[in-house]
Order: structure tokens, then C-alpha cells, then sequence
């Protein structure tokens, strides 16, 4: 259960964070609260997990990482876990899930693999289909790019009031 | 990206302490001061390669479901279909990939009921169909974060 205490720092936090000296100071005056209990209460949070962590949100291209592939391995039950943890340990895999196959698209295991170039992602996806002797997957490029926003997570509403 | 930026830019994807003066803090990682730290970090968001320094926060834990969907949308369709999920903020990425199955799209809301009821008013409103929900059903890794090297241009 999060209090609504609690949310309201969430809030302030998925704000973003100015860039001045103690920009909690700031965001605890959003929320309403003193700036020392913000802190301890996003703390809490981040100890219970809520709060994975306060970080940068960049522009891959940008920032120059235009190898960003979406790459789909069809891998048998068996062998899930042991190739998801082995995938996961790459530094150049970002995300990595299991998902369900559907008609025609037999693939169960999702990742996520970025570099400077696509040539070098591609690269990284033979290695990986190698080591891993996973012949059966499928690369699917980004033509482009639609939407990308973060998450707006808010409280049910009964925890509205305080 | 100069070498200052990179350094800056990588520990701030790695994560900010809860400290009253978190950008010393990043500073003293990078070898900066926390002036120049923040100097850096306001310039990097005037060259758009930083779009904000905001919180992360884990849906599972906060009960939280999503989802991700595909469905195939004839190209005389993409820029009717790309806007209606733009007015969306359960829908947070969207991305054209080169497959029959060409629209790729997350979605985030509190309940998987809310995930399958976004999906279904997808459909309503667009009569695209199928629209495949493929829900994660195990997560081995979530994050996104680049070493210098790859920063540095």
C-alpha cells in the first residue's frame, strides 16, 4: 500500500528534477512537504523498490547509439531461463522478457539491443545467436520512431484525499 | 559529446542519490564540481541528448500492469493511427518495424483489464484487428544505460 504522502512525492518525482543547487528542496515544495521528509519518504521508497532510481532520460539518437534493435528468439522452455539470464548479462541488451508466441510468430524470449552503429547491433545479435545456438529469431528494425514518453503512474483515486 | 559530457551524462543514467545536494554528489563521480556538474547536465538538455532527470519507477511494485501489442496498419493509415495513440498517456513507446506486423506499441495502466480495454477501444475506434497483447510474462532485465564510450563521439 503507498500513502498518500507517499504518491504525492512519486508525483513530484516523475516531474522531473530542476537543475539548481537542492532541487528536493523544490519538488518537496510542490508536494507540499518538508523538504527532509520528501527525501526520507522517496528513500523508503526506493528501499521498498517502488523507486527503481532517479536518472537521466536521454535521446538515444542523440546521443549517438543508433544501432537500437528489436531482436525476437524463439527458445525452447526448457532453455528459458538459462538464456534469459545469459542475455540479460550483456551490457548491450537493455531490456530482455519473456512474451507469448502468437499465430505464425513463434517467438518467446523479447530483447532490446543497442550500439553506435546498426552494423555493430547486428554484429552483437550474430554473436548472441551463436553462442546461445539460437538459429530461429528474427531481427525487426525500427523505420521509425512514433512516441516515446516515460510512464505517468497516479494514486486510485480513493487515496486522493489525505 | 565532449569527454566532460559523456562522463556526466553516463552517471546520471546510472542514478542520482537521495541527498539534499544530489549534483555534488554526481560531481564527485564524475571529478566535477557540482557547479560545473549541473552546467554540464543543463547544457546537455539545451542540446536535447538529456531530456530529464526524473524517477523510475517499478510497475510490478506499485501493482501496476503493461503490455506490449502489435497489429499490422496499412500505410495510408500510419499518420491517423500515430496520432490517436500520441493522444494516449497509457501508450508510452511507439515504433514502425519492418514486419507485416509493422506498429509496435507499450502500454501502461493500472490494471491488465485497463491494458485489454485500451487495446479493444484500439480496435472500436480504428477497425484494425488482430491486435496481438503480448503481456511480459517474465522480466529478466529492465534498463538502459551507456558506458562513455559509447557516448563519446
Amino acid at each position: 500500500m503507498i500513502a498518500p504522502r507517499d504518491w504525492r512525492v512519486l508525483t513530484a518525482l516523475q516531474g522531473g528534477l530542476p537543475l539548481v543547487e537542492r532541487p528536493f528542496a523544490a519538488l518537496a515544495a510542490q508536494a507540499d512537504l518538508p523538504e527532509a521528509e520528501f527525501l526520507q519518504r522517496a528513500r523508503d521508497l526506493q528501499a521498498r523498490g517502488i523507486l527503481r532510481r532517479l536518472g537521466a532520460r536521454i535521446r538515444h539518437q542523440e546521443a549517438g547509439i543508433n544501432g537500437n534493435l528489436l531482436v525476437v528468439w524463439q527458445v525452447p522452455a526448457e532453455r528459458l531461463e538459462a538464456v534469459g539470464a545469459r542475455f540479460a548479462s550483456e551490457l548491450a541488451v537493455s531490456h530482455c522478457y519473456q512474451r507469448p508466441p502468437f499465430e505464425d510468430f513463434p517467438y518467446n524470449l523479447y530483447t532490446m539491443i543497442h550500439a553506435r552503429e546498426v552494423a555493430e547491433a547486428e554484429q552483437i545479435v550474430a554473436r548472441l545467436a551463436r553462442e546461445a545456438d539460437l538459429p530461429t529469431h528474427l531481427v525487426l528494425r525500427t523505420v521509425c520512431e512514433l512516441k516515446k514518453t516515460a510512464p505517468i503512474y497516479y494514486p486510485p483515486e480513493a487515496d486522493h484525499a489525505d | 559529446m565532449t569527454d566532460r559530457e559523456a562522463r556526466v551524462l553516463t552517471a546520471a543514467q546510472q542514478g542520482l542519490p537521495l541527498k539534499e545536494r544530489p549534483f555534488a554528489a554526481l560531481g564527485e563521480r564524475c571529478g566535477l564540481t557540482e557547479a560545473a556538474t549541473r552546467e554540464t547536465l543543463s547544457q546537455l538538455q539545451e542540446q536535447g541528448l538529456l531530456r530529464e532527470i526524473s524517477a523510475f519507477l517499478d510497475p510490478a511494485q506499485l501493482g501496476w500492469s503493461s503490455t506490449l501489442a502489435c497489429v499490422t496498419v496499412p500505410a495510408d493509415r500510419l499518420e491517423e493511427v500515430s496520432l490517436l495513440l500520441a493522444a494516449w498517456p497509457e501508450v508510452t513507446h511507439s515504433y514502425l518495424r519492418d514486419h507485416p506486423y509493422n506498429l509496435w506499441f507499450t502500454v501502461i495502466a493500472p490494471t491488465a483489464e485497463a491494458c485489454g480495454e485500451l487495446l479493444r477501444r484500439f480496435t472500436a475506434i480504428t477497425g484494425l484487428a488482430p491486435v496481438q497483447n503480448l503481456p511480459a510474462t517474465r522480466v529478466f532485465k529492465v534498463h538502459v544505460s551507456f558506458a562513455p564510450e559509447d557516448l563519446v563521439s
